[in-house]
Formats: structure tokens, C-alpha cells, sequence
């Protein structure tokens, strides 16, 4: 059962206690103690929330609330701090908020938007972010990452332990990360630019998906792609072993190995050891009908 | 042990004779893609089941929907057994077969036509499901904006085309695992919108 420490603290001043809507561009301003390595959760429909790791102990809230919006209502307990933009009934004309959020850099996090962008800089706990159309920003300091997203675009770069991302018609772009890597998109397009990884499932539709990237040791990574063309660039020394599986599209492979074509019509498959030493890693790519390019760096 | 993908639905229906699950937990223990897919399996069951209007305790969307001002709460309705039962059946035809294409699978307990029904079944239920929550969605009184709908509902809409397209294709290479995964991510995804757009109606 969650322990209320505190009443719920109003930063944004009432009139007629509540029921009226604060003033358009209403400032907010509020500082609470937090736990070093507490929960945070951060509920803002529209508008932006940019949240940065520091090194207190303390919740700095700080941004202006949108025109319609009720206020920032910001719930503690021991371990969890809640911050939650406060609509009032039947409006869809709320104006967007924006809300800048300091937190114990070892916090973990949870975002939740419909339209409002998240951005997130240093900090070092778990990060979930959900959001239908916001763009989802952050910059890893080694947590895990795990951020949906209906149609907005989401951008990941630095360091992470791990990293799942999903949309439906949103881009991925994963910069210079290290770990696991989990991207899906329906028809959005995936583009992995550098980093060192173990595990990778990374699946689109029919979107481009472009992938650049290092295998770790024992790494295990599968790339699928139904119909959107793949690129899938490997450093000159790598040693892996690759499978590459393509229905009807076409295959072009930079390091080599017998292509097995069909009798008849397109597609084909390479089963092929990259590299001078025994193979210290496993990659299949797979393609329904899209175009397959692996090529050297 | 003949290839155990063809025997999760059975083993998820604790439906095997004991030495059978045995040998199949020995496989599990062996083959951590066999595990994942077992998981899948379970989470697609159990998803289908999670469905109406509440959603897993770990979702952020419960989270906006019920501390945003709960004005109003709107039931989806769902037939429950109906749909845990297709998403069963229906599992079959997403995990049954090998992930490994050159090792070709026992044909699936369920009869080809049963599982196509049972896929049918649960299309028409999320079908009937996503008209539902998109007209709660946009009712007078409803805090979302209509772009945001429109968004909601042209990417249910990709997800469904895109559903099509990879059933199409396996007609044309009915064994390829890839385009299993493939499907299974895609009806993934669809329960995940669909369940948000659940918990948004509610605000």
C-alpha cells in the first residue's frame, strides 16, 4: 500500500481554492527532498519535459504551465516522487506545459506524455518513457533505456546497459551505445550509428533500417526486416559468423562467401565465417522483400 | 527430441505427458530462443486476457489515465474467454513453427484451418475493440486533442496493413520463421497501442 508522506503540495496557486483554471504562462516553481536512488514518475500531456540529473538530494521543478491547465500536483512518499500535470474536465484546449525537472542523478524514471517531448540528460537510474506523437530525447549515463512511442521519433545516445525502443511509425536513431539493443518499428526507420554490442533484435517492416556497430564477444544479434531495405555496416576486422536469409530481395555482401541463389526468381542466402580467427560472435539478417547490403567499414 | 516448438502450445497447456515435459523443460534450460519464445507465448495469452480498460500494473498509461483527473471511466467491452482463446489457438500459428528455416517443424497440433479461424477470431476482436476505444476517444468530453486521435487511429491502421501483408507473404513461404517473428512483434505492437488508447480514453 503506498504510504502518503505528504498532502499533495500545489505549486501553482489556486483561485476559490482550485476550481478555476490557473492564468495562462503561470511560472512554476517548487523544490522537494527526494531520495538519492528514489523513483520518479512525470505525467505531462502536452508541451515538453526536460529532466537533468544532479548531484543533490532534491526535486527541482521549474517551467511554466500551459494556458487551461489546473497545475502541477507533486505526490511523495518515501521512495517515489509523482509529478502530474493536472487537466481540468472536458477541455481539449489546454495549452501545451513545460516542465523542467532536476533529479538525483541516480534516480530511475518514469515518463509518461500524449504529444509533450521528453528529453533526459545524466541520469544514471532505469528510464521508461511512453508517449503517442512526442519525440523522445536522452542521453544514457549507463542505465537501462526502455522508451515506446506511437509516432514520435526517439533518440538515444551515450551510454546504456540496455536499450529497447519501439514505435509504430516513429524513427529510432541509437548513437554510440553498448549493451543490448532492442529496436521495432512498423514503418518508422532504424538507424543505429556506432557503439559496441552483445545482444541485438532489431525489427522493422517496412522502414529503411540501417545498422553500424561493433560485436562484442559471444554477441548474438538478429536483424529482420520484412520489406524496407537493410544496411548493415561491420568493422574490416570483425570475426563472425553471418546468415543472411532473403526471399525476393536483392543481396549484396562486402566480405565475401557463396551466395545461394534460387533456381528461379530473386532472393538468396549466405551462411559465411567474416574474419581471420574462429568466429566470436553470430549475426542473421533476414528479409522478406526488401534489399540486404553488408558491408565494411 | 523432434524439434520442441511444436510442442509449446501443448506444454503452455499443460497438456504434455510427463516425460514429454520434462524433455521439453530440458530443452528449455538448453536453448534460451526456445525460453524467449515460450515467454512470448505466455505474454501474448496473458495479454489478450489483460485487454479491457486495465492495463499491467507496470504500464505508465494506467498512470496518466487514473491520477489525470479521472472524469469519467469508459468500459470497453471485450469477450474475454473468446478472445484468451483465440489469442491461445491463434499462438499456434505465430510460434508452432522453427526459428531456424532450414530445420522444418512437426506440424502444429491444431489443424491449419482451426488456427487460421482462431487468428480470425482475434483480428475481428481487435477490430471490434479498436472501433470501440477510438469512439470513446473522440466523444464530447474526451481530453484528447482529434490529431491525436487521427494519430492513434492512422497507426492502428499501418499496424493492421502491415499484419496483412505479412500473412500474405507467408502464404508464399509458409515456413519462414522470420516472418512469424515478424507477425508476433506486429500483434505486440497492436495490443500495446490498443491498450494505451484504452487507458487514454479514460482521462
Amino acid at each position: 500500500m503506498r504510504l502518503r508522506e505528504t498532502a499533495v503540495l500545489w505549486v501553482v496557486y489556486q483561485i476559490l481554492g482550485g476550481a478555476l483554471p490557473a492564468r495562462a504562462g503561470t511560472p512554476i516553481e517548487e523544490t522537494v527532498s527526494a531520495s538519492p536512488d528514489g523513483h520518479v514518475r512525470i505525467d505531462n500531456l502536452s508541451g515538453t519535459v526536460r529532466i537533468e540529473g544532479w548531484d543533490r538530494d532534491e526535486i527541482s521543478i521549474t517551467g511554466t504551465l500551459g494556458d487551461g491547465a489546473e497545475g502541477v500536483d507533486v505526490d511523495r512518499d518515501e521512495n517515489e516522487v509523482v509529478i502530474e500535470v493536472v487537466l481540468p474536465s472536458r477541455s481539449r484546449n489546454v495549452d501545451a506545459t513545460d516542465l523542467e525537472i532536476r533529479v538525483p542523478r541516480r534516480s530511475s524514471l518514469g515518463v509518461g506524455t500524449v504529444s509533450a517531448g521528453v528529453e533526459i540528460l545524466g541520469v544514471e537510474g532505469s528510464l521508461e518513457i511512453e508517449t503517442v506523437s512526442g519525440t523522445i530525447g536522452v542521453h544514457g549515463s549507463g542505465g537501462p533505456l526502455e522508451a515506446r512511442s506511437v509516432s514520435g521519433a526517439i533518440d538515444a545516445a551515450g551510454e546504456f546497459s540496455r536499450v529497447e525502443a519501439e514505435t509504430v511509425s516513429g524513427d529510432i536513431v541509437v548513437e554510440d551505445a553498448r549493451g543490448a539493443l532492442v529496436a521495432g518499428t512498423t514503418s518508422g526507420e532504424i538507424d543505429v550509428r556506432g557503439g559496441v554490442f552483445d545482444e541485438v533484435r532489431c525489427s522493422s517492416l517496412s522502414g529503411p533500417l540501417r545498422f553500424e556497430g561493433t560485436p562484442s564477444d559471444g554477441a548474438d544479434w538478429e536483424i529482420e526486416n520484412f520489406s524496407g531495405p537493410t544496411l548493415l555496416v561491420l568493422p574490416g576486422d570483425v570475426n563472425v559468423h553471418l546468415d543472411v536469409e532473403v526471399f525476393s530481395g536483392s543481396l549484396r555482401n562486402d566480405f565475401g562467401g557463396e551466395l545461394r541463389r534460387p533456381e528461379h526468381g530473386p532472393g538468396g542466402s549466405l551462411s559465411t565465417t567474416i574474419g581471420s580467427g574462429d568466429p566470436e560472435a553470430e549475426i542473421s539478417v533476414n528479409s522478406f522483400s526488401g534489399s540486404v547490403e553488408i558491408q565494411r567499414k | 527430441m523432434s524439434d520442441p516448438r511444436g510442442r509449446l502450445h501443448d506444454y503452455v497447456n499443460d497438456s504434455l505427458p510427463a516425460a514429454e515435459r520434462a524433455a521439453f523443460e530440458r530443452e528449455l534450460a538448453r536453448d534460451p530462443r526456445l525460453r524467449e519464445e515460450l515467454d512470448d507465448l505466455l505474454a501474448l495469452v496473458a495479454a489478450a486476457r489483460d485487454l479491457p480498460g486495465v492495463a499491467p500494473a507496470r504500464d505508465l498509461w494506467p498512470g496518466i489515465a487514473g491520477r489525470i483527473r479521472r472524469r469519467r471511466i469508459v468500459r470497453v467491452r471485450f469477450v474475454l474467454p473468446a478472445l484468451a482463446a483465440a489469442a491461445a489457438a491463434a499462438a499456434v500459428v505465430f510460434f508452432a513453427l522453427p526459428a531456424d528455416v532450414e530445420d522444418r517443424a512437426p506440424a502444429p497440433s491444431m489443424s491449419p484451418s482451426t488456427a487460421r479461424g482462431a487468428a480470425d477470431s482475434l483480428d475481428a476482436e481487435f477490430s471490434r475493440s479498436t472501433r470501440e476505444v477510438l469512439a470513446a476517444l473522440s466523444r464530447d468530453g474526451s481530453s484528447l486533442d482529434p490529431e491525436t486521435v487521427a494519430i492513434i487511429e492512422e497507426n492502428l491502421q499501418k499496424i493492421e496493413r502491415a499484419m496483412g501483408e505479412i500473412r500474405a507473404a507467408l502464404e508464399r513461404d509458409p515456413n519462414n520463421a522470420a516472418l512469424q517473428r515478424v507477425l508476433t512483434a506486429e500483434n505486440r505492437r497492436r495490443h500495446q497501442v490498443l491498450k494505451h488508447a484504452a487507458a487514454l480514453s479514460a482521462i
